[in-house]
């Protein structure tokens, strides 16, 4: 009880420090994923289109995901350095698997005698494509997006080892300061970010199923 | 009018999906592809908006080959109307029917007043049903979007792919009827596709019969009823219903028999009474190994009213006869053109079974046209 008071009262007293860490966070992961819809979309639809490049993009994307987070950000390191950026491309790489396959999975899914009428009342491939597949594949899009936020919310509060910002400073500060206070201070806020993101992005998913169903 | 010459549809495999298909879909008409499945209706059907290319032959559309136009523009001026509806989940219903004039590029207001029009031509309230989504209409009320939504550009030409084989029977019977409604007023030509006979017989102005890539058989729904090709068609028909439309009586059902048959050696005064009890005008001169040998008619015993003279003494020569098995309709066309009114039935032997009257045709005809049959057939 004691301990939940103390976390309280540094969490109340470091309010301005810790919601620019949070901030920090946020930015990284929405820029990584922002960059992973820009790259993942396209590749999920070249796949869905073409099926003989499926097993190549997936299979790259899922190798990338294999890589133990700290191992690949390290690597990054080497060649971009110490840095924002650095973390940001790490969290693009993690993201783009979710995106890539959901993608592809939600094109696939498309009742193919949707694609049968719209093909049959003239629409040209792309217009089928803007106005009929991706459409109806959103509730899927949307679920890899959602996975893939969740897992850049984790992956980022290892960015203070390669000279990133976010919660995970508070929580490395912690570590090295032996403070199991700050550990939580940076620990739970992260942790609410995930599931908050997790729920948002729930909804969202479901309003989109409805839409489309 | 759409008219295919010699088409023929070879897959990479080498599996032939159709063989040298020649057939015509006159305009304003619909023609009904059935047959059983594999039999390349719907590949035959496919190839009109070149969703399926065809490799050997030509297709024409008033007179163009459909080869030389860009199958977008194709599509667009062609109805689609598919097995499972196919309306888009995610617009709504107004979105649904506006598809193709929006890819046409129409202005909103003829889209709006287009799709107000044909809302209310399939009887959906437009306010009440216009901003729903498909998934909240019943499914015939569903696919009566689906049939508006490929009339929404005027396109005069209109493919159906197995329309109404997803809806529960009752829903098909009123979308049936309504179509064939709907036909009388916008008298668009419709390529349709079915497996269902009764369907075909229901709304087709012509059905076309396929069977392995080929026509078996193309005609009206009487047409094929009453004279099926072959074995398969009738089959495929199925007894049931060759039996009833089939009951288009020949002759020897309403032949008189024994009643109008006299021998050469008869005495008129005798001759003329069976013709006053059985109420003829005609009689048939048989001998007795049951060969025609003329006619007599109530004319001539009353200009030779000689009571010594006999049957053959004033009987005529007959000039045509119908074999049994003759429909009526046949035997009535045989004496139109002829001038005569009557004809003496005869069997394969060429033995003289009866005869068959004016009279007794009309009973016949009458019959017929009291039962209840398709309009217009």
């Amino acid at each position: 009880m004691e301990f939940m008071t103390e976390l309280l009262s540094y969490m109340a007293n470091h309010w301005d420090h810790l919601l620019e860490l949070t901030l920090d966070h946020l930015l990284m992961v929405v820029y990584g994923i922002l960059m992973a819809l820009a790259v993942g979309v396209p590749l999920g639809v070249i796949c869905a289109k073409n099926e003989r490049f499926a097993p190549v993009i997936l299979s790259t994307a899922n190798i990338i995901q294999i890589i133990p987070s700290l191992a690949l950000l390290s690597i990054l390191m080497l060649y971009f350095g110490l840095g924002f950026t650095t973390v940001v491309f790490g969290l693009f790489l993690y993201s783009l698997l979710p995106i890539i396959r959901n993608t592809y999975v939600g094109l696939k899914e498309v009742d193919p005698h949707l694609l049968e009428a719209g093909k049959g009342m003239g629409m040209t491939p792309l217009q089928l494509l803007t106005k009929v597949q991706i459409p109806l594949s959103l509730p899927f899009l949307m679920a890899g997006f959602r996975v893939a936020a969740v897992i850049a919310i984790g992956v980022a509060t290892i960015a203070p080892y390669i000279g990133g910002d976010g919660l995970g400073r508070e929580i490395v500060a912690g570590i090295n300061g032996r403070s199991e206070i700050e550990i939580y201070a940076g620990a739970i806020p992260a942790a609410l970010l995930a599931i908050l993101a997790d729920f948002l992005l729930g909804m969202l998913e479901k309003r989109l199923k409805r839409l489309t169903a | 009018m759409i008219r295919l010459e010699g088409v023929q549809k070879v897959y990479e495999d080498g599996f032939k999906a159709l063989k040298n298909i020649n057939i015509e879909f006159k305009r304003g008409e619909i023609s009904v592809l059935i047959g059983p499945s594999g039999c390349g209706k719907t590949t035959t059907m496919k190839l009109l908006n070149r969703l399926i290319e065809h490799t050997e032959g030509k297709v024409l559309i008033d007179g163009k080959d459909i080869s030389t136009i860009d199958p977008i523009d194709l599509r667009r001026s062609i109805g689609y109307v598919i097995q499972h509806i196919g309306l888009f989940p995610h617009m709504s219903i107004k979105e649904n029917v506006a598809a193709v004039p929006k890819l046409l590029k129409w202005d909103t207001e003829r889209i709006e007043k287009r799709v107000t029009e044909l809302l209310n031509m399939v009887g959906l309230d437009p306010d009440t049903y216009k901003d729903r989504r498909p998934s909240e209409l019943s499914g015939g009320q569903q696919q009566r979007v689906g049939v508006i939504r490929a009339l929404a550009a005027e396109p005069s030409i209109i493919l159906m792919d197995e329309p109404f084989s997803a809806l529960d029977p009752i829903s098909r019977e009123q979308l049936q009827d309504e179509l064939v409604r709907l036909q009388k007023e916008i008298q668009k030509t419709i390529i349709f596709v079915t497996h269902d006979m009764d369907e075909a017989i229901k709304i087709a102005d012509q059905i076309i019969l396929m069977k392995d890539g080929e026509v078996v058989q193309q005609g009206t729904p009487v047409q094929i009823l009453q004279n099926p090709a072959n074995e398969f068609v009738e089959e495929f028909i199925g007894k049931e219903r060759l039996q009833k439309y089939r009951s288009m009586p020949t002759v020897e059902e309403f032949m008189e028999k024994r009643s109008a048959i006299v021998s050469p050696d008869m005495p008129l005064p005798k001759a003329m009474k069976q013709m006053e009890e059985h109420h003829l005008d005609t009689m048939i001169v048989v001998d007795g190994y049951r060969q025609v040998k003329g006619q007599l008619s109530i004319f001539q015993m009353f200009n030779n009213n000689d009571a010594n003279k006999l049957v053959v003494d004033v009987m005529k020569p007959v000039k045509y006869r119908v074999q049994t098995g003759t429909p009526l309709e046949d035997a009535l066309t045989l004496m139109s053109q002829h001038d005569v009114h009557a004809l003496p039935v005869i069997d394969k032997k060429l033995g003289c079974l009866g005869l068959i009257t004016k009279n007794r045709m009309i009973e016949g005809m009458a019959r017929i046209y009291s039962m209840p049959r398709k309009e217009g057939a």
